[in-house]
């Protein structure tokens, strides 16, 4: 009868986990499950009717049970440990648990296979000297402790003589007190016992040793290794050393918590971007400009950056250049551009760029002009509404001065077609007196211009014959006037490169003041030109100067004394002009005078170079290239 | 010397004294006080020659200048500036807006006739 349980539990019974045989009471076998099976090596049909006694010794003891052994009163239940012979020809060793039932009226055997681990059996010489080589040559330290003996060395090996740079011979029977600091000693022989008493994980942290060789950062691996009755008798331990790593680590915290502290302190905004344009590294100065913590900027994309208006293109074009490897080896760009309403100077420079595949990150730092750029663009507002003002003073000064100019010439015209002879002086004096104005407006211009830089130097080679030709034309009334003599006398060895107009400026005031303060003497102009320096000179035999004015005369509205203006009229601003233009050119100009001695002034100027024009800077968002 | 000027001034002295020493040289003066008057007068009469202020109210002198020289009826009529402004880059601008001559105040008379003459008596060639 089949009832519905019996196929699974047959079912189940054959993937038992351990083996099991039904023996008849002739001492075969009826049937093995699957365990018995695979663990026998046979095929199911092979073992069906297989005496038991072709598969173990104790077949006998096996058949008693089931009933037809030799013994008198056979035991229901027993068990045994046997080698079993398997299929491949060789042996497993089973604990067999015995048990008899009875099939019908037929007493039969139920057996359970329960393999046990064999016994190592003792090593062959060979096999001795292999294992001892193997862990002698083991690359890393290995060490045994005899637990009962207080955790002393029992062996180490050739890694373990090398790491601590010991023989064995002097720590064998010794312990960790022997070769390492108390402390660390301590530390060690803690943690053997804890592992010892199950307190610890068998592998062990990196810890620091003071050896013979210095320090090292030793990790162990430990395990526990049984006596005979199963008690901890040994531990051994694996060393491996991690000193690199660990100082390979340590250096990198250190560079880290460095850059760090650099990033967090510096005055200027830092970040790096990576090739694709993402902010990798950020520090505070950057954040506040673009409203932002450190944290909430890095991993944002450059471009998002809150740029100033127009600005974004500088950005892409100078960044996008660098990202792109088109930055020359080691050079750094700069340029000038607001982010989040401060005014930075920043300078661009790519990372690890030995070629357009290498490019690692890109380094961008901002220095904080906003200070200087706020003083610049008030100078040059300051500088602008000077020159408006003076432009619109010019103006205003004018055009009254063109009606009394002009009354006065059309009166003395009349005066002169009515015979009215006695007007015509005091009409010619007020002209006078108009004109001269004119000329103290048109010279308090020329100076304004100078002195705010607004001045264009410009170089040229210049025909001096006739620039000295002009100089003696425009000079001529005034020379004669006084009647005094003129004489040029000079060495041309080079061509003369300078700003031709600024030059006869300045030579044609020298001339004309030598002439005003000359009466029937001589007037002289010198010149050597060669190729490195210009030199002109104007010498008079005139009233002379004293020594203690020297200094003031090239001060604006100075002459020699107050009394000059009244006697020799001039405007006071003629020498303070042409010292300016003088330095404008590069050059400088000096007096030698006497009272009664005449007087020589003197300039010197550079050969065709334009060191007076102000320095250039970088303009706003624009680009440049710092070699 | 004749031929009509037009002589576009704001302030009454310098319109007053260069009407009068003009009138003195053979000339016909006509006046404009304003960049708007200059343009408007100039069209209707057509004058030989103009003279033109720069800081004139409602258009200034470069502007009307402009005009005149874009408006073919008017553009063959010579113009000199005559101005207080008297920076080189004054003188560039009047140029640029189409000026034929340019003279700072205070004028120097005789100067300006003569410039005045040329423009009006092209050398005739040899």
């Amino acid at each position: 009868m089949m009832s519905e349980t019996v196929l699974p539990l047959l079912e189940a019974v054959s993937h038992l986990p351990d083996g099991l045989l039904i023996v008849d009471g002739s001492g075969h076998i009826v049937y093995a499950n699957r365990t018995a099976v695979e663990m026998l090596g046979y095929a199911a049909p092979e073992l069906g009717d297989m005496p038991l006694s072709d598969l173990t010794s104790c077949s006998a003891e096996v058949e008693a049970v089931a009933g037809h052994g030799a013994h008198g009163d056979p035991p229901a239940e027993f068990s045994l440990t046997t080698d079993l012979c398997c299929k491949p020809g060789h042996q497993i060793r089973c604990e067999l648990v015995v048990r008899r039932f009875h099939h019908g009226e037929q007493p039969h055997a139920l057996v359970l296979l329960k393999p046990v681990p064999a016994p190592v059996g003792p090593l062959s010489e060979g096999d001795e000297r292999l294992l001892f080589n193997i862990v002698e040559n083991f690359p890393m330290a290995v060490l045994l402790k005899d637990i009962d003996h207080g955790f002393r060395y029992a062996r180490v090996n050739k890694g373990f003589e090398s790491m601590f740079d010991v023989t064995r011979d002097m720590i064998l029977g010794r312990t960790e007190r022997d070769i390492l600091p108390k402390e660390e000693a301590e530390i060690i022989t803690e943690y053997y016992r804890e592992i010892v008493g199950g307190n610890n994980t068998l592998q062990g942290t990196v810890q620091p040793l003071t050896t013979n060789r210095g320090r090292r950062f030793v990790r162990s691996f430990n395990n526990i290794i049984p006596d005979e009755s199963g008690g901890p008798k040994y531990i051994l331990s694996v060393l491996e050393d991690r000193t690199d790593e660990v100082m390979r680590e340590r250096h990198a915290r250190i560079q880290s918590a460095r850059m760090e502290n650099y990033l967090r302190v510096a005055d200027s905004a830092l970040m790096d971007i990576n090739r694709t344009g993402i902010i990798v590294t950020a520090n505070e100065k950057l954040a506040a400009a673009c409203g932002a913590s450190v944290a909430n900027l890095v991993g944002r994309d450059f471009r998002d950056m809150p740029f100033g208006d127009d600005e974004h293109r500088v950005w892409i074009t100078v960044l996008g250049a660098a990202l792109q490897g088109r930055q020359s080896e080691g050079a750094v760009d700069t340029f000038e551009a607001s982010l989040g309403g401060i005014y930075f100077r920043w300078k661009v420079l790519a990372n690890e760029h030995r070629s357009r595949d290498e490019i690692f990150s890109v380094t961008v730092v901002g220095e904080d002009i906003t200070e200087i750029n706020q003083r610049r663009l008030e100078a040059e507002r300051a500088n602008r509404s000077k020159s408006e003002f003076l432009a619109n003073m010019s103006h205003e000064l004018r055009t009254p001065l063109n009606a009394i100019i002009g009354y006065s010439e059309m009166l003395q015209e009349l005066a002169g077609e009515d015979g009215r002879t006695e007007d015509i002086g005091d009409l010619q004096r007020i002209i006078g007196a108009g004109r001269h104005l004119l000329g103290l407006i048109n010279q308090i211009l020329d100076l304004a211009k100078i002195e705010s830089g607004r001045t264009d130097v410009d170089i040229e080679q210049v025909n001096l014959h006739e620039l000295l030709e002009d100089i003696r034309n425009v000079g001529a009334r005034m020379i004669e006037a006084n009647g005094n003599e003129y004489l040029v006398q000079g060495r041309l060895s080079s061509p003369l490169f300078t700003d031709e107009l600024k030059l006869k400026q300045v030579l044609l005031n020298l001339v004309t003041n030598a002439a005003k303060f000359t009466q029937n003497g001589k007037i002289v102009l010198r010149y050597e030109v060669d190729a490195a320096d210009v030199r002109f000179s104007v010498t008079d035999t005139g009233v002379g100067i004293p020594k203690e004015a020297h200094s003031r005369i090239f001060d604006a509205f100075t002459q020699a004394d107050g009394s000059t203006t009244r006697q020799f009229g001039g405007t006071g601003l003629g020498l303070a002009i042409c010292r300016r233009l003088c330095e404008a050119l590069g050059g400088s100009i000096a007096v030698d005078s006497a009272p009664g001695k005449g007087s020589s002034f003197t300039i010197v100027l550079p050969q065709g170079r334009a060191p007076g024009r102000a320095a250039e800077r970088p303009a706003r968002a624009e680009v440049g290239t710092m070699p | 010397m004749s031929g009509r000027l037009l002589l576009v001034e704001d302030n009454e002295l310098n319109r007053d004294m260069l009407t009068r020493r003009l009138a003195r040289a053979g000339y016909d003066i006509a006046h404009a006080g304003d960049g708007e008057a200059a343009i408007a007068t100039a069209r209707r009469l057509r004058p030989d020659l103009i003279l033109m202020d720069i800081s004139i109210p409602k258009v200034d002198g470069y502007e009307a200048t402009r005009q005149l020289k874009a408006d073919p009826a008017t553009a063959q009529i010579p113009v000199i500036v005559l101005t207080a402004h008297a920076l080189p880059e004054d003188e560039q601008t009047a140029r640029r807006a189409g000026a034929n001559d340019f003279a700072t105040k205070p004028v120097d008379f005789n100067a300006l006739l003569e410039k005045i003459s040329a423009l009006l008596e092209p050398p005739t060639p040899a």
